[in-house]
């Protein structure tokens, strides 16, 4: 047993992007624990990294991410299997979206649930693990999308007037408020930092879930442009693995330092969605 | 004491969307449905985001016992209502001679014992001195006979015509009836695949997004009218409705399941 190795956290973690950063990482020589939605994608990606090279050690966790209560079922499931109870990086990597408004089991929109709600929730309820390391990260997988958008004040699940990509932009936008907020509130107190990372247009299936028409043949088109989803990882991978001192900046696209959008920076928006989020949740963060 | 608005079937997409819509709005709402564990995750979501009262009583409409229970205890406890969405529906997708054992007479007392039976409770337990609003959930479907649908549609078309009937009987008093005739609303991945996938383009057009449906509901509510078919197209496609045929329709909507149900399976 060495007691260097890391253990890291993945989202979304059977296709896409977080596949392939659970597969990256775990070759590297991190423990890695992935969580997926779907109990036959999770055994087919943990066959498919243990087979990949010489000792990976990967495990997953099924959980459905856009209700609440899944989201602390995962928590409690994967406390048990951090040595020592230490969590290093927490990669909150999961995102659907819908053309249709769908409301969670708990009553919330499903985007702003799975793509930023899960992450809040998630982070807090292993936070006690993510307080134990030297230089613990919690990364957020961020999009472009988060630009030129609001927070929605009056409907944040945009019930009233909900739009395929309104919801997708805005469960971003609180990702970064989100990722940018708990730097704050940790700051001088845990060792622990959170990194945003936006990897551009990727090649992924994430514009084929619940969607049709227009939206997914636009996508089908589109995606073919992208980044593969291995390359977008390899970023992610070394803000999750690089040298402290290499990923001092909070905000990143692929392997650049740059500035989210204004919006995502005000802290008044931010201090403003931790408590409703905090309200959502029925909990108190920080 | 409060005024609550009573809505069945709270666990559902539409109920769901419609219990926010009116505990948002100041409402205090009294939310029942047949899934203890989802009217409670969901009942405990709505509570967190509203400072409105949210009560939540899961109840098995089609169990007459159950219900009785229900409003005894509503009795006992002193609830008054000025609302009552009855949301809570049954279908049944296929050939009736395939339906599962069971299915068709379990779609009937939902859609239309059960619908009755809240009605008639409600009125005696309104609150006095306000307005009772009486909202039934009826579908597009209520307006041609539906292949593949029969049972539903049909149950369908009681509760449009009930509904109607009793805006009639009820003009003139402070109780006002209206039956909803909305097209689908894609409220889960099941549903969203069909209407994505494989209903074609006019599975697209006339489908609405839950939320704005509820939202529309509620505005609507206190229109007085006895009939609201959410979405433009749709109204036209009621109007067109009284210029065909019964045979006609049911014809040409059963090609249309037909179709769905086909590309549903692969």
């Amino acid at each position: 047993m060495d007691e260097n190795r890391k253990t890291t956290v993945v989202t979304g973690a059977t296709s896409g992007i977080g596949f392939e950063t659970a597969r990256q990482l775990a070759a590297g020589g991190m423990d890695v624990i992935g969580i997926g939605r779907s109990a036959e994608k999770c055994g087919l990606a943990e066959k498919s990294i243990s087979s990949g090279s010489p000792g990976p050690r990967i495990r997953y966790v099924v959980a459905d991410l856009s209700s609440l209560a899944s989201v602390r079922a995962a928590a409690a499931a994967v406390k048990p299997l951090l040595p020592g109870g230490r969590l290093d990086r927490l990669i909150h990597n999961a995102a659907t979206v819908s053309n249709w408004y769908i409301g969670t089991e708990d009553g919330y929109e499903l985007q702003f649930a799975v793509n930023y709600l899960a992450a809040f929730l998630l982070t807090r309820e292993l936070f006690p693990c993510l307080a134990r390391p030297e230089d613990a990260r919690v990364i957020t997988v961020s999009s472009g999308s988060h630009r030129r958008t609001e927070i929605n004040w009056d409907d944040p699940m945009l019930r009233k007037a909900y739009g395929c990509l309104k919801a997708y932009k805005q469960s971003k936008l609180a990702l970064v408020l989100f990722t940018l907020e708990l730097n704050r509130r940790v700051a001088a107190r845990f060792p622990l930092r959170a990194l945003g990372v936006e990897p551009g247009l990727v090649d992924t299936g994430l514009g084929e879930k619940n969607t049709g028409g227009l939206v997914r043949a636009y996508w089908r088109h589109r995606r073919k442009k992208g980044l593969g989803p291995a390359e977008a990882a390899a970023f992610i991978v070394r803000l999750a693995a690089g040298p402290a001192a290499e990923v001092a900046h909070d905000y990143w696209r692929l392997g650049r330092p740059i500035e989210p959008s204004p919006y995502a920076r005000r802290v008044d928006a931010a201090l403003r969605l931790w408590q409703l989020t905090e309200k959502m949740c029925g909990v108190e963060f920080l | 004491m409060d005024r609550y608005v009573m809505i069945t079937g709270a666990a559902g997409g539409l109920g769901k969307a419609l219990a926010a819509e009116y505990a948002e709005r100041g409402h205090p709402v009294f939310l029942t449905d047949v899934d203890p564990r989802r009217l409670e995750a969901f009942g405990a979501g709505l509570e967190r985001l509203v400072d409105v009262d949210v009560v939540c009583r899961p109840c098995d409409l089609t169990d007459e016992r159950a219900v009785e229970a229900m409003w005894s205890w509503i009795g006992a406890n002193g609830f008054v209502f000025d609302g009552l969405l009855n949301v809570a529906g049954a279908g049944g997708d296929g050939r009736f001679d395939k339906l599962e054992a069971g299915r068709a007479r379990a779609i009937l007392k939902v859609n239309i014992e059960a619908l009755v039976t809240m009605t008639r409770r409600v009125l005696e337990h309104r609150a006095q001195g306000a307005v009772l609003r009486i909202v039934n959930i009826a579908s597009l479907g209520c307006f041609a006979p539906m292949p593949l649908k029969s049972v539903y549609a049909a149950s369908k078309r009681f509760v449009y015509d009930f509904s109607i009937a009793l805006h009639e009987e009820m003009r003139g008093t402070d109780v006002s009836v209206m039956a909803v005739c909305p097209a689908g609303m894609p409220t889960n991945p099941v549903r969203v695949k069909s209407v994505n996938e494989c209903q074609g383009v006019m599975g697209l057009l006339t489908e609405k997004n839950v939320g704005w449906v509820a939202k529309r509901i509620y505005e609507r509510s206190s229109s007085g009218r006895a009939v609201y078919v959410p979405g433009r197209l749709n109204v036209l496609l009621r109007f067109l409705s009284k210029l065909i045929p019964a045979r006609a329709k049911a014809r040409l909507l059963g090609r249309r399941w037909e179709r769905a149900a086909e590309l549903m399976r692969n």
